[in-house]
């Protein structure tokens, strides 16, 4: 093993002193700097623009940001907005997807022109999302705002259904493997449910300019290809070219399982001689190396856009349709576990601003994350002299990059030095000790064979510009690298060379007395594993302390034999002293107040399953949240998650987890609404109150011999299965207007 | 003797030489006693027969009548003989009128013709099917679909293991195909099996096409590559010969005027079940990392030729449309995918004609031409009528 060092970053190096970039992602340091060969995508065709999500905060930054946005200055050298809304106002205090070179952040950076100078000082929040492929951007360097989406207007919307006194909800995905040609997205005639559908990582044709990146679809588009290929969806599939083996990645829809569509069969999917008229598809199909990276660090300003998409293209439906605005549900089963967790963050504050404006009535669906037991979460509260030391196991052959992030409380601004030491000892001794006045950020080094000296870990402390608090972030590049990575970085070092230890990374914190039980310092390690379906890339890494209990042996009273295994009814708990904590795992950006967060429970034994992630053990508060409610995401102890549709129509696969919970919630919430049941008062609003008082009344069903004991993973409850327990699934109850005598 | 009956078996199988024997035991042979069945002529038994005849037979008396005489060839005696033996006659009698020619396309692109006599006394002969070898830049463009096919290997395992020794245990499911109850219809694929082998191994050694694993040390196959050419694909090959001829049996009349059979009303449901699994053991053989597309595509359009040069044969003589896979007009930026409908029309029933369908697969001579195939073989005709019997009206 090399010797390796920390060594104190320099300080004339650009971009590294982000505080005079006001509002900037703090990890932005890491990108542009140490890692900017992965972030830019230097072994792809080449960087494209950077999405990413703004947030302007006053007047200044306002005129600010429109200065940087004329149209005179050089395409790569100002922001972009490519807005399905049009024309595009910033509004002060909201969030919304731009898009910049990396040019102009360096420009910015530099602050040699007024324009820039003004824009770095202006009062923002700018959280990055990494670049985007080169081949799935639309426009060339030359190409301008103007340009889109007028060029090529989005399809407009031929929904009408079939008895306008029936209501109707919009259904809306955004996944990753979505085979919008299968027959359960179909209706009697043969023709799809999908109305619009955004595939994010396709490459555009010239011809279709309606999206920033990727294609869309409308329905007579994909229902053409359906007639064409016979109603093979395959072969339509093929024609539409979401399904290309040819690609070099992963194709989601190749294996028999998809996320995506099984996900969505879950939420709308039904037989096509049902003929369901009243639950409109869109579908939002994200770009692969987003998936791909279960970091989720790319994902904010791609779900912010998705999100766009879909409102712009539910008020088309609607429009199509007449009458009042056709509600919507949006599932998301997307998360990772790394964030504040207490809903500042930009995405959280968009979703929540888009669910109060209710233009149109929104509901967002999210999955509460498996990470309970992920061992990714620590807190130390004040302990003995004021000292916790937490271990952080890096393992070996994990290909991606590393995050962990210590959050300290939202505290006045005070004497930061005081509140949080920390010392970082990585694998094989090397020590690093940070405070948040020292500034300086940490490198770790060694040098290798021709004599380069190679930054592998970045260690800082900087403030939060979304959510106030303090936060430490240490970051490693990953611990294995391919034999092939012969790429350069600008300093000449190869890649495969910048590899970080694996092994145990000790953290040791000294905190000062504002540091109490009730506001202590949390720790996150951010969520790192392989998807299914995707190459090897990830090893999650995760918090080694001993007194964490890592198997769970529920004590077997002596009269009972064991035989209802009864997973998941009580794990053992975690010794107080444990830093390690089964708490705020849920996800990281799940935790705004209007958004509506799903858990999972075993249908056959109503027990909370043991990944399902929840909210902190303290008392919930305002910021601090829970999951709503949980849901039937999995048969039993011997049948694991829940049949739904295969890729292939006619195929049924088993899929578990709570990115299962998240649609079966939807799915119950549209036919709620759509029955207005009167046990459930005289209508349910369309919102998250709405919906956890439909939950607390169908907890309020289910026998009491099952108590549900962990309200910090289920608030309100346990909802009902909205799937009758006959195969195949998903048969939608009988409109309203057929249930009135 | 005291090892366990497996070895003792093989032992006896390496002194007596009969393997052969063998290998087809699984047919009629089954019927026979266990000492029978496990070691036909086992010094233990033969010297059991020995001492037994001593024992019974007395002096010698002659017969003083005969059994009456079999009817010389007669399709009918059949039946009495080993399944081998049947295997050689039908295989004869497929390859009877069966020749190649080889020239060339363009300078550097070799083309195959398989030959079929038409007119038996003149020995005047028709190309069936022609195929000529793609450019070597083609091959290479198509390692993008073997390289991206390989995304299935996980999902495909157990099917592609179960393919190796190929199609038959896939299309049995496609009906009741028990080995007594469709003994015919398993023998007619058999020889189906068998002709298409051997003109496809023609093909093979003489276009001599390279597999995937030689253009790049990131294909790894997950099962061993063959040691023959890439181009036709066997698997393909023989997939959609036995598919053709299976619909076809299914179908068909048990007599030549015989009422309709059930497949044959339901042949928009069993055509895409049988081609549809047809194309699927091909396509596999791309997932699995040993073959092109291209194989694949040379490999169904010769197939399914040679399944029709059977059926025509087989029930009287008929006509059969000759068909060239163009592989020397296949571009590296066309790059096909194998995929059926582009092949076949929608019902699956014929080729696309020539105006709809893609450069590498057309016919010869035209949409209307045809190849008059012989209809004299009464061996093969006896075991079509007996095939055909086994399926319901």
């Amino acid at each position: 093993m090399p010797t390796y060092t920390w060594a104190p970053e320099p300080e004339e190096t650009p971009g590294a002193d982000f505080r005079a970039f006001v509002g900037l992602d703090p990890a932005a340091s890491w990108f542009f700097l140490v890692a900017s060969e992965d972030f830019l995508g230097v072994n792809m065709d080449g960087p494209g623009p950077i999405p990413f999500l703004l947030q302007l905060n006053n007047k200044q930054a306002l005129k600010a940001f429109n200065a940087v946005r004329r149209g005179s200055l050089a395409v790569q050298e100002r922001i972009h907005i490519f807005s399905f809304k049009k024309p595009f106002v910033a509004v002060m205090g909201q969030p919304f997807v731009a898009y910049a070179w990396p040019a102009f952040f360096e420009k910015v950076e530099e602050a040699n022109e007024k324009i820039y100078a003004k824009f770095k000082k202006a009062k923002k929040i700018i959280k990055l999302s990494a670049t985007l492929s080169r081949d799935s951007w639309v426009y060339d360097d030359t190409t301008t705002e103007a340009d889109f989406p007028q060029r090529k207007p989005p399809p407009v919307s031929t929904y009408n259904p079939v008895g306008a006194q029936s209501p109707a909800v919009i259904m809306a995905v955004i996944d990753d493997g979505i085979a919008v040609a299968n027959h359960r997205f179909r209706r009697a005639d043969d023709t799809t449910r999908v109305e619009y559908f955004w595939h994010m990582g396709m490459r555009p044709v010239s011809n279709s300019r309606s999206v920033p990146y990727g294609r869309e679809f409308a329905k007579g588009e994909i229902d053409g290809w359906i007639v064409a290929s016979g109603g093979d969806d395959l072969q339509a599939h093929r024609n539409l070219g979401i399904f290309d083996l040819r690609r070099d990645r992963r194709d989601s829809l190749a294996r028999r399982h998809a996320h995506g569509t099984h996900v969505l069969d879950l939420l709308a999917g039904a037989e096509p001689e049902q003929d369901v008229a009243n639950r409109p598809i869109i579908a939002v199909q994200l770009p692969p190396e987003v998936v791909e990276d279960s970091s989720g660090a790319q994902i904010e300003a791609h779900l912010g856009a998705a999100l766009d998409y879909i409102r712009e293209r539910a008020r088309l439906i609607s429009a199509s349709a007449g009458g009042d605005p056709i509600p919507v549900v949006v599932n998301v089963s997307y998360g990772f576990t790394a964030g504040p967790h207490d809903g500042t963050s930009l995405i959280e504050r968009l979703m929540d601003q888009a669910l109060k404006a209710g233009d149109p009535p929104l509901n967002i669906v999210l999955s509460a994350g498996n990470a309970h037991l992920s061992r990714c979460h620590a807190t130390v509260p004040p302990h003995r002299n004021g000292e916790q030391s937490v271990g952080w196991r890096l393992q070996p052959g994990d290909r991606t990059q590393s995050d962990l992030q210590i959050w300290l409380p939202a505290l006045k601004p005070g004497p930061d030095g005081k509140d949080v030491r920390l010392e970082v000892t990585a694998p094989g001794g090397a020590e690093a000790s940070i405070d948040p006045i020292a500034g300086r950020a940490f490198l770790l080094q060694y040098v290798n064979g021709p004599g380069q000296t190679v930054s592998v870990a970045r260690l800082s402390y900087a403030r939060d510009p979304a959510s106030g608090r303090g936060v430490f972030l240490l970051r490693t590049m990953p611990t294995r690298r391919g034999l092939h990575e012969t790429t350069a970085d600008r300093n000449g070092v190869p890649l495969h060379d910048k590899v970080a230890p694996s092994g145990l990374w000790t953290l040791n914190l000294k905190v000062g007395e504002r540091i109490t039980a009730e506001a202590p310092v949390q720790i996150w390690v951010q969520r790192d594993d392989t998807i299914p379906g995707y190459p090897e890339a990830g090893r999650q890494s995760f918090l080694d302390d001993p007194r964490y209990p890592l198997t769970d042996i529920a004590p077997v009273p002596p009269d009972r034999f064991p035989s209802d295994l009864d997973v998941g009814v009580a794990l053992t708990a975690v010794d107080p002293d444990c830093p390690v904590r089964r708490a705020s795992l849920m996800n990281a950006i799940a935790t705004g107040g209007e958004t509506i967060v799903v858990g999972a429970y075993e249908r056959a034994g109503l027990t909370l399953l043991p990944f399902s992630a929840g909210g902190p053990e303290a008392p919930l508060t305002a910021v601090q949240r829970a999951p709503d409610a949980v849901a039937p995401a999995s048969d039993s102890y011997g049948h694991f998650g829940r049949l739904a549709a295969g890729t292939r129509s006619g195929s049924w696969v088993a899929m578990g987890g709570t990115s299962v919970a998240a649609p079966l919630a939807g799915r119950r919430m549209a036919t709620l609404f759509i029955l207005s049941v009167p046990t459930y008062g005289p209508s349910i609003p369309w919102n998250r109150t709405g919906f956890e008082h439909a939950v607390a009344t169908d907890e309020a069903t289910l026998p009491t011999g099952k108590p549900l004991v962990e309200r910090q993973r289920a608030f309100k409850g346990r909802m009902t299965d909205p799937l009758p327990a006959s195969f195949p699934p998903g048969s939608f109850p009988p409109d309203r207007r057929m249930q009135r005598r | 003797m005291g090892s366990s009956s497996r070895y003792s078996d093989m032992g006896h199988m390496g002194h007596m030489g009969h393997m052969g024997h063998m290998g087809h035991s699984s047919g009629a042979d089954a019927a026979l006693g266990p000492t029978r069945r496990s070691g036909y002529d086992s010094p233990l038994l033969a010297n059991a027969l020995i001492m037994n005849r001593d024992g019974v037979v007395g002096p010698y008396q002659p017969p003083t009548s005969a059994p009456k005489e079999l009817e010389p060839n007669e399709p009918g005696n059949l039946e009495l003989w080993y399944p081998t033996v049947r295997a050689s006659l039908y295989v004869f009698e497929l390859m009877r009128d069966l020749g190649f020619e080889v020239n060339e396309a363009n300078p550097g692109a070799p083309r195959m013709k398989l030959l079929v006599v038409t007119q038996r006394a003149q020995f005047a002969r028709t190309p069936l099917v022609v195929m000529s070898r793609p450019n070597l830049a083609v091959f290479v463009e198509q390692l993008r679909w073997v390289h991206g096919y390989a995304q299935l290997r996980q999902d495909r395992t157990s099917e592609i293991l179960a393919q190796l020794g190929g199609p038959i245990d896939f299309l049995a499911a496609l009906g009741f195909m028990r080995p007594e109850r469709a003994r015919w219809t398993l023998e007619l694929l058999s020889a189906t099996q068998e002709l298409a082998g051997t003109v496809q191994n023609q093909f093979k050694h003489v276009l001599a096409c390279r597999r995937p694993i030689e253009y790049s040390a990131q294909i790894q196959p997950m099962v061993l590559t063959p040691g023959h050419g890439a181009l036709p694909s066997g698997h393909a090959t023989e997939a959609f010969a036995m598919a053709t001829v299976l619909f076809a049996v299914m179908s068909a009349p048990v007599n030549p005027a015989g009422p309709e059979k059930y497949a044959n009303r339901e042949a928009n449901r069993y055509r895409p079940q049988i081609f549809g699994t047809a194309e699927r053991i091909a396509a596999n053989r791309t997932v699995a990392g040993v073959h092109f597309p291209l194989d694949s595509i040379a490999g169904a359009i010769l197939g399914i030729t040679l399944g029709r040069y059977v059926i025509a044969r087989a029930t009287g003589g008929g006509d059969v449309k000759p068909m060239r896979f163009r592989g020397h007009r296949v571009s590296a930026a066309d790059n096909p995918d194998f995929a059926l409908l582009d092949l076949l029309r929608e019902d699956l029933s014929e080729f696309r004609p020539d105006s709809a369908s893609k450069p590498y697969c057309r016919s010869i001579g035209g949409d209307n031409a045809v190849v008059p195939v012989n209809g004299d073989a009464p061996l093969l005709h006896w075991l079509w009528y007996k095939a055909a019997a086994e399926w319901p009206a």
